[in-house]
């Protein structure tokens, strides 16, 4: 009976190792696709914010254009067809005043955008960066010529259509954000990648555009681009040249 | 009584080897489990940005299916179905992975166990 002692400790040896080896493997695996779907997803949701300020200030420009229209007189054909526009006194004052209202949004939003997706992505997943993929950030892109023409004193003041549009035009808006984020490898023992806790660096790239029902597809020409303000943000399909394989993930 | 351990042995080893092959084959399911289902979250992710008209959410989300499920590195990979439903203002990617069995005699009774996963998002319209 003494030589059945140590039967079971032949199998227990043969099997221990290779119950470890796969339950890492299986850990390791799991980990990898739990962090790479959280860090498409916070990718996905830094390019929607940026996306939504750039419609957020294609809105408001919108409304101040309307704005500019009934410090004209209410009339849109006034402006749309009038070669000259005649502006006194304080129709002139609130026209400059809606001008530089709509300068101010164009300046402070991108950098506002910027500032939610940085404080967007960083609670929503740690050891990770972004970095935009474009080349700065997406611009409501003023194409607004100073066009007031100020004749001689005690004549009134003339503003001329003729020139370049004195109004924001939609269709003309800026660069779209994508944003390319990566996660970095973890480092946390030595040894820990067999054990699945040392994690490949892995990227995901998304981009998000302004829209609203009736614009078809990106790169078209929005119709009626002036004067609507219900723009939205919308994810967009990416097409990007960047290394996006590593190891087991791919996208 | 000196040959009993032997008899004894060789009666239990087939039931332990059979013990280790289960053990390995729920490895490789849960890994397959986990590949899969991330393999129907891209297909998904790349169907939502790709329904406007001219494009087509079910060529995408095959393609990303298939890129993904390519890692495992087995020919299964080209018998495995994507099926794309529109649950308007969703859509709802299943894959399904026939995992092919390692375990000697059971292998051959049931040869492919299929593997399903699937992922809702709402669409972007």
């Amino acid at each position: 009976m003494r030589r059945q002692k140590g039967q079971i400790l032949v199998f227990v040896v043969l099997f221990i190792p290779i119950l470890i080896v796969i339950l890492s493997f299986v850990l390791a695996t799991g980990k990898m696709v739990y962090y790479r779907i959280k860090l498409q997803n916070a990718t996905d949701a830094a390019a929607y914010t940026a996306a939504l300020w750039q419609a957020r200030g294609l809105n408001v420009i919108s409304d101040l254009n309307w704005a500019l229209i009934a410090a004209v007189g209410g009339d849109i054909a006034l402006i749309l067809e009038n070669p000259t526009l005649l502006l006194i006194g304080d129709k002139l004052k609130c026209f400059k005043a809606i001008q530089r209202m709509q300068d101010g949004y164009i300046k402070s939003f991108p950098g506002l955008a910027g500032m939610a997706i940085r404080a967007n992505f960083k609670s929503n997943i740690d050891n990770a960066k972004w970095f935009p993929l474009c080349d700065s950030m997406f611009s409501l892109r003023i194409r607004r010529y100073y066009v007031l023409k100020i004749k001689e004193k005690g004549v009134p003041l003339y503003m001329e259509k003729s020139q370049p549009e004195f109004w924001i035009e939609q269709n003309k808006k800026g660069p779209f954000i994508r944003i390319i984020g990566v996660r970095f490898k973890d480092k946390i023992v030595f040894g820990g990648g067999f054990l699945g806790l040392e994690i490949p660096q892995m990227n995901a790239v998304a981009q998000a555009i302004p829209t609203r029902e009736g614009d078809a597809y990106l790169g078209t020409e929005y119709l009626g681009g002036l004067w609507d303000p219900n723009f939205y943000a919308k994810l967009s399909p990416v097409s990007a040249r960047v290394p996006l394989v590593k190891g087991l993930v791919f996208h | 009584m000196k040959g009993q351990v032997l008899v004894e042995t060789v009666i239990i080893f087939p039931i332990l080897i059979f013990f280790l092959f289960c053990i390995i084959q729920i490895g490789i399911l849960f890994n397959t489990y986990y590949i899969v289902n991330y393999a129907s979250f891209c297909g998904c992710r790349a169907a939502i940005v790709h329904t406007q008209l001219p494009d087509n959410p079910v060529k995408y989300a095959n393609d990303a299916v298939r890129i993904v499920l390519l890692s495992l590195r087995t020919k299964e990979v080209f018998l495995s179905k994507v099926t794309v439903k529109f649950y308007y203002p969703e859509l709802e990617v299943t894959v399904m992975y026939p995992l092919n069995l390692i375990i000697p005699i059971f292998g051959e009774i049931l040869p492919y166990i299929p593997i399903y996963s699937s992922t809702r998002l709402p669409i972007e319209k």
